[in-house]
């Protein structure tokens, strides 16, 4: 028997291994192996690149995720430090663009396979709008007052100190992550892992106010922290796997109220204050078990199974701050919003002949909304007591899932699979009780022929919902007529390909294609028809042995069309609206360029577009165009001064335009009832330069 | 007990013609021929950490994972085991020398797994050979998806986009690429959830829900990148419009005579719909059932 056994291919060594456990396999290295000529680091090993930059002009818009917002100079700085010890003793702490306000700091290791450490810190900086003004006094407070000798009117045009007390305010807001997390590798069987994370954002955002038909837009604060913990344990056997977890995610808000003064000549009496509740402190946790088995010899079975509890219970704030509409009583002075999740999921494959592959699934969703129903004596935007009160409704759903597929290998390289899926949703407090999707697919796949792969797919879907039924807790009503698109019947068509071609030696094409198609042909209001078409080219050129030139275009359209109704009656308007993008882009790498000298060079360009068609009783209206274009050229170049020290320079030009007639030329004061911000996206033109040098240590 | 019959100090030599056998000198053979710089990273990376008993160099090094080599140094006709496009090892078996150690918790999903349905290896995505496996770092993954997932990338670079261009996002942020029940392999249980992950402001419960935001975020959004602002599918009004038309507030006829230089409208311009209703994730006002508190 021994000798049978020694003469394995590997693919029969690997179940043995697995099943005797990797330590023991540990054991049985050859003592002879003395490996003398592998390299195994030991000690620090740094690289570390630190330099200056300049950036030609300011931008929000170049800035936002950046942190490059500012012009002028900053600081590049970038490191990688690993250390080697005994033992499996090992660390890297990275840290990159430590210049910017986008840096990202991490610590990592441990004892490699007995306890893994993870320490993490990260900004992400928001850059909105540069340009927006506000009137009040405190711009992204939770209170804002008007200025002293503000002249409140009817209407934007009538507000005399506007000019005087308008100032600029921009709108931004950044966020701080830490994490931390701990994997303890017990055995090779058990392991238990916990994470924390810690993200917290403080700034201002756009938000507007509004009192009856008369808005205004406000700076509104952004000041909360969300904390997740994860801890789980897992053990794997020979035959299956578990795992055991939690996750808890802590939602806390430091700015959930916001009261503001109303600049316009109050549209009712005593409705000279507004207050919003903002987002409430909200919790959810949840505990999961999840497993597989694989102890047959050809089928393997996986499920999770997860419950979960999400709760917010901030304080009722008043109905209304309007002195003179007090409103009821509360029905109750906390909200105890109270949602219980259950999900599970279950997984089968098999592989009943070998060229044969089936699989199976089966997901089941629930989200019941406990929160209380209660009835509420409310205020119109602090302006108007309600005519008839008005319930909230504690939206829940039940779905479940059930998905089939066969997959034959045939010869030549050819694969064909099939599939079948039925999805059932039922909703609470909505038109429609319970929807049913029913989808049936197959796919191709060709790789047995010369120079060339193809894959084709096709579907169709097609949902069927019960009768569509007004909600009688909805007042006034909806439109009879209108059907929802996330519930209303629909049929839905695509179809997919990929064909990736080699038509030279040195030629590598690859074609995408993605063409869809949805009806909603019972649907007299609201979404009528969408249709989705994609396709990409890439392009791989090489040029020499190792210098490659890569290119890539790609194309995308939505174009739907929708029908609505403004005399409350039959649709009497039509409206279509395209988006499109077209997306360019070529890179070379350029490995030696002369003696020590190395560089990329590289080309990226956007351009979207938004049309707007609308049609009213016979007479058409297209909007201007919403128009983006991007073009980003970058250059680097990389000097090896020894082995230990290079030198760079980088150069990047980025130019953005954009058109958006939501925002482009309203002025504070250029809507009669809507007190704007006056703030817009602003195109640009930065030239980046920067110079760096990267040191290397390697003891 | 089967490893302890493997192990025995003969089994190192090859006896029977028809197998290959493991090499006398392990690794220090293969390095003899395969010096190549991008292979050597591996021993920066866990892979190449002897003291930790789990891997390769703790085992047979290179043999752990390409198999016997038995005369391949000669040129022998017999293969070992090689991996990623182009390889000649069937996908299965690639995957099965991968599987034998990462099978906890890979395995349990990748089975069922839209990747493993188009019999992708695990060297389709990863490189073990690197000091850092480019999939696995968040400002390089996203580069390996796209070489698949074409769309994805073309998406990614629309003017309203989560950050991934940026390398401040990969993925992996939302999706389990080893698979998962999710539609679309989404790291958490459902689309929301996965969402809520870092807008949990958005979770609620609310006091006053917009019934589609507590089922899926992706009825408004475009999560890979939109021409529109806050990644929203279409452009308000007409998003709105296309589920909301009440008595007493019907769903308008709006017309480009509604922009400036005509009769400027607050149900067009600036936040459109949101200059109203601003609370469209939710209200937890006592009079927020319109979502304007």
């Amino acid at each position: 028997m021994t000798s049978s056994l020694q003469g394995m291919n590997i693919s029969l060594w690997l179940p043995l291994f697995m099943i005797s456990g990797t330590i023991q396999a540990a054991d049985t290295r050859p003592t002879n192996w003395q490996c003398a000529n592998c390299p195994y680091p030991q000690g620090i090993k740094l690289e570390t690149t630190a330099g200056a930059g300049y950036q030609s002009d300011d931008s929000f818009k170049f800035g936002d995720y950046t942190g490059l917002d500012d012009d002028g100079a900053f600081l590049v700085g970038d490191f990688t430090a690993d250390y080697f010890g005994e033992n499996a003793l090992r660390w890297r702490a990275e840290g990159q663009d430590l210049g910017l306000d986008s840096r990202q700091l991490d610590l990592s290791g441990g004892w490699q396979g007995r306890l893994d450490l993870r320490l993490g810190y990260d900004e992400l900086p928001r850059r909105l709008f540069e340009n927006s003004q506000t009137v009040y006094n405190s711009p992204g407070a939770g209170n804002q007052d008007l200025p002293a000798g503000w002249v409140r009117a009817p209407n934007t045009a009538g507000m005399t100190a506007l000019d005087a007390s308008l100032r600029g305010a921009d709108a931004q807001w950044d966020r701080e992550s830490w994490n931390a997390g701990l994997s303890f590798i017990q055995s090779p069987r058990l392991r238990y892992d916990v994470d924390y994370r810690h993200l917290e954002r403080d700034g201002r955002q756009l938000w507007a106010g509004s009192f009856q038909t008369l808005a205004t837009t406000l700076l509104r604060p952004v000041d909360d922290e969300t904390d997740t913990v994860e801890a789980g344990v897992s053990y794997a056997a020979e035959t299956w796997n578990a795992r055991v977890g939690y996750m808890g995610s802590f939602y806390s808000n430091d700015a959930s109220r916001l009261d503001w003064e109303n600049p316009f000549t109050a549209p009712a009496p005593g409705a000279d204050d507004g207050s919003a509740a903002l987002e409430p402190d909200n919790e959810f946790q949840q505990l999961m078990i999840s497993g597989d088995y694989h102890g047959w010899e050809n089928t393997r079975i996986s499920g999770r199974l997860a419950a979960g509890k999400m709760e917010q219970d901030d304080r009722a704030l008043p109905y209304t701050v309007n002195p003179g509409l007090a409103g009821g009583a509360l029905p109750r002075t906390r909200f105890d919003g109270e949602v219980d999740t259950l999900y599970a999921d279950v997984r089968v494959s098999s592989r009943p002949l070998p060229k044969l592959r089936l699989r199976g699934e089966f997901v089941y969703d629930e989200r019941d909304n406990d929160t209380p129903r209660d009835t509420w004596d409310y205020v119109v935007s602090d302006s108007i007591a309600a005519s008839q009160p008005r319930d909230n409704l504690p939206y829940g759903y039940e779905r479940y899932r059930l998905g089939l597929s066969g997959n034959y290998r045939f010869p030549y390289g050819t694969n064909g699979q099939v599939g079948y899926q039925y999805d059932n949703h039922q909703r609470d407090f909505t038109e429609v009780d319970e929807t049913e999707e029913h989808e049936v697919w197959g796919e191709l796949r060709l790789s047995g022929l010369e120079a060339a792969d193809l894959r084709l797919k096709y579907s169709y879907a097609t949902r069927d919902g019960d009768d569509y039924e007004p909600v009688n807790a909805t007042q006034p009503p909806q439109n009879p007529l209108l059907r929802k698109y996330n519930f209303a019947d629909r049929d839905r068509e695509s179809l997919e390909l990929s064909v990736t071609l080699q038509p030279a030696e040195r030629l590598d094409l690859t074609f995408t294609g993605l063409f869809a198609q949805d009806d909603y042909d019972d649907s007299d209001l609201g979404l009528d028809e969408g249709e989705y078409r994609n396709v990409t080219l890439d392009a791989g050129l090489q040029l020499s042995q190792d210098v490659v030139l890569t290119g890539q275009l790609g194309y995308d359209e939505l174009e739907t069309t929708q029908f609505g109704s403004q005399s409350f009656s039959t649709a009497d308007w039509t409206a279509n609206q395209k988006d499109e993008s077209w997306i360019a882009g070529i890179s070379i790498n350029l490995p030696r360029i002369v003696e020590r000298v190395r560089g990329r060079l590289g080309y990226t360009y956007i351009d979207t577009t938004g049309e707007i068609e609308n049609n009213t009783s016979g007479l058409r209206s297209d909007f201007p165009d919403l128009d983006t274009t991007r073009h980003r050229v970058e250059l680097d170049l990389r000097y090896q001064v020894n082995d230990k020290v290079d030198v760079g320079v980088a150069y990047l030009f980025e130019d953005y335009d954009v058109d958006d007639w939501t925002l482009d030329g309203v002025q504070p004061d250029t809507v009669n009832n809507l007190l704007a911000s006056g703030a817009n996206w602003r195109g640009y033109d930065v030239n980046l330069v920067t110079l760096s040098f990267t040191w290397s240590l390697d003891n | 007990m089967l490893a302890s019959l493997l192990m025995t100090g003969a089994g190192w030599s090859q006896d029977e013609a028809d197998e290959p056998a493991f090499s006398r000198g392990g690794a220090d053979g293969c390095l003899g021929c395969h010096r190549q710089p991008e292979l050597q990273g591996i021993f920066v990376s866990p892979h190449g950490e002897r003291g930790d008993a789990r891997t390769p160099f703790a085992q047979l090094e290179c043999e752990s994972c390409h198999g016997a080599q038995g005369s391949h140094p000669m040129g022998g006709r017999e293969s070992v085991v090689t991996f990623g496009e182009g390889a000649l090892t069937p996908v299965d078996e690639q995957n099965a020398a991968c599987l034998n150690c990462h099978e906890s918790p890979v395995g349990a999903e990748w089975h069922a797994g839209e990747h493993a349905a188009q019999d992708l290896s695990c060297a389709s995505c990863h490189n073990s050979h690197l000091a850092k496996d480019p999939v696995l770092a968040e400002a390089t993954q996203a580069d390996v998806c796209y070489d698949c997932h074409q769309r994805q990338r073309g998406q990614a670079q629309k003017p309203y986009a989560h950050p991934v261009r940026f390398g401040k996002m990969d993925c992996s942020s939302c999706h389990a690429p080893h698979g998962s029940a999710t539609q679309g392999s989404l790291k958490r249980l459902t689309l929301n959830e996965t969402c809520y992950e870092c807008h949990a402001e958005k979770r609620g419960p609310f006091a006053f829900e917009h019934q589609p935001v507590t089922e899926d975020c992706a009825l408004c959004h475009a999560p890979h990148g939109s021409n529109h602002p806050a990644m929203l599918t279409r452009r308000a009004p007409l998003l709105c419009q296309q589920c909301h038309s009440q008595a007493g507030h019907p769903s308008l006829s709006l017309t480009a005579g509604s922009l400036p230089g005509g009769s400027p409208s607050a149900l067009v311009l600036g936040g459109s719909c949101l200059n109203c209703h601003a609370q469209v994730h939710g209200s937890n006002h006592p009079s927020g059932i319109t979502q304007m508190r």
